[in-house]
C-alpha cells in the first residue's frame, strides 16, 4: 500500500500535539521496540494468540501512555464483540425463494 | 416440557433466514440447503429443549452453525471432492495494511481514531449497534474470500486458530498473518464508512 493512502478522507493525519511529541519520542520508542507500530501489531496479534509476559508488559505500558493507541486497541475489542453477535441479526433473505420452499416440503415429509 | 414451544410452521418460517446464513458460510447452494434441512429436522426433534431464553432464530442459528461446521470438517476428510469454497489464495495481495499507517520511526501517520468513537465505545444502544453491525457486514462481504472465511471461522464460530486455518484451507503458519490482515482491513473499511457517514 503506498503512502497516498494516508491522504484518503478517512485517513487524516494524527493531531498536531501527537505529531509534535512523536518527533522526539518516536525514534527512542522505536529503538526500544515500543513504538505505536509495535503496539498496533501486538494489539492485533493478541486477538489470535496470547502475548508473552514481556509483550503484555510492553503493550500495557504503551497503551496507558498513548491516547491514540489506547483507543485503537479498544476498537479491536469492539470489533470482535460486534462480530460475535452478528448472527443474531441476519440480513433479510432474497424474496421468492424456491430453495426455501423445497426445504420446507422435505422437512414436512420427514416429520409427518 | 411435553408441549413444543413452537409449531412446525413457525419453525419453517425461519427457513429463508437460515438459508441466507448457510449460503454466506458455505458458498455451495446445494450443500447449504442440505445443512438447513438437517438443522430444521434436528430443531424439530429437539423442540422440547427450546427454553425460550433466546429467540427461536438465535437458537436455530446455533444449531445451524454446528451443522455447517460438521460439513466443513467432512470436506476436510474428503480431499478428492472439489470444494468450491477452497481458497485460491490468489485473492490475498500480501500487503501488510499496517505499514502505510506509520512513519519510518513507527509513529502514526494517520489518525486511527478519526470518526471511530462509535466503534471504540462498543455501544449498548441497539440502534447504534445495528448500524455498526450493518457496516461490519458490508465490510466482511468486501473481504477477499480467504480472509473472510478464515475470519468467520475464527470469530463467528470461535474456533481455535489452528482449526479455523484447517477448515479454511490455509496453513496453520500463515493463519495468524492472514487473520491480522483481515482484522486490519475490517477496521480500515469501518473507518472509511463511518467517515463517509459523518
Amino acid at each position: 500500500m503506498s503512502s497516498h493512502h494516508s491522504n484518503l478522507p478517512h485517513r487524516p493525519p494524527p493531531p498536531a500535539i501527537y505529531r509534535a511529541i512523536q518527533v522526539v519520542e518516536a525514534p527512542i520508542a522505536n529503538l526500544a521496540g515500543m513504538s505505536c507500530r509495535d503496539f498496533a501489531r501486538l494489539t492485533v496479534t493478541r486477538m489470535d494468540r496470547p502475548l508473552t509476559s514481556t509483550e503484555t508488559l510492553r503493550h500495557r505500558f504503551h497503551g496507558a501512555m498513548c491516547g491514540l493507541c489506547g483507543k485503537f486497541a479498544a476498537q479491536f475489542e469492539s470489533l470482535s464483540e460486534l462480530t460475535r453477535t452478528l448472527e443474531t441479526d441476519i440480513p433479510p433473505p432474497s424474496p421468492a425463494e424456491a430453495a426455501a420452499a423445497r426445504i420446507a416440503a422435505a422437512v414436512r415429509s420427514k416429520v409427518k | 416440557m411435553d408441549v413444543p414451544s413452537f409449531t412446525l410452521e413457525t419453525l419453517l418460517a425461519e427457513t429463508p433466514v437460515l438459508l441466507a446464513y448457510a449460503r454466506a458460510r458455505l458458498h455451495d447452494h446445494h450443500e447449504a440447503e442440505e445443512a438447513v434441512q438437517d438443522c430444521l429436522l434436528a430443531a424439530w426433534a429437539q423442540r422440547t429443549e427450546f427454553s425460550g431464553r433466546s429467540t427461536l432464530r438465535t437458537w436455530l442459528v446455533g444449531i445451524l452453525r454446528y451443522k455447517l461446521l460438521d460439513r466443513l470438517r467432512a470436506r476436510r476428510r474428503r480431499p478428492d471432492r472439489p470444494d468450491p469454497s477452497r481458497p485460491a489464495f490468489a485473492d490475498d495481495d500480501g500487503v501488510d495494511p499496517l505499514e502505510s499507517c506509520f512513519t519510518a520511526h513507527g509513529a502514526w501517520r494517520i489518525d486511527p481514531t478519526h470518526a471511530m468513537s462509535a466503534l471504540a465505545d462498543c455501544p449498548r444502544d441497539s440502534t447504534l449497534r445495528g448500524e455498526l453491525q450493518g457496516l461490519l457486514r458490508l465490510c466482511l462481504d468486501a473481504l477477499p474470500d480467504t480472509l473472510r472465511r478464515l475470519f468467520s471461522l475464527r470469530e463467528l464460530d470461535q474456533l481455535e486458530t489452528r482449526e479455523a486455518a484447517e477448515l479454511a484451507g490455509v496453513s496453520a503458519s500463515s493463519a495468524p498473518v492472514l487473520l491480522t490482515r483481515a482484522r486490519l482491513r475490517l477496521r480500515d473499511c469501518l473507518q472509511q464508512r463511518l467517515t463517509a457517514d459523518t
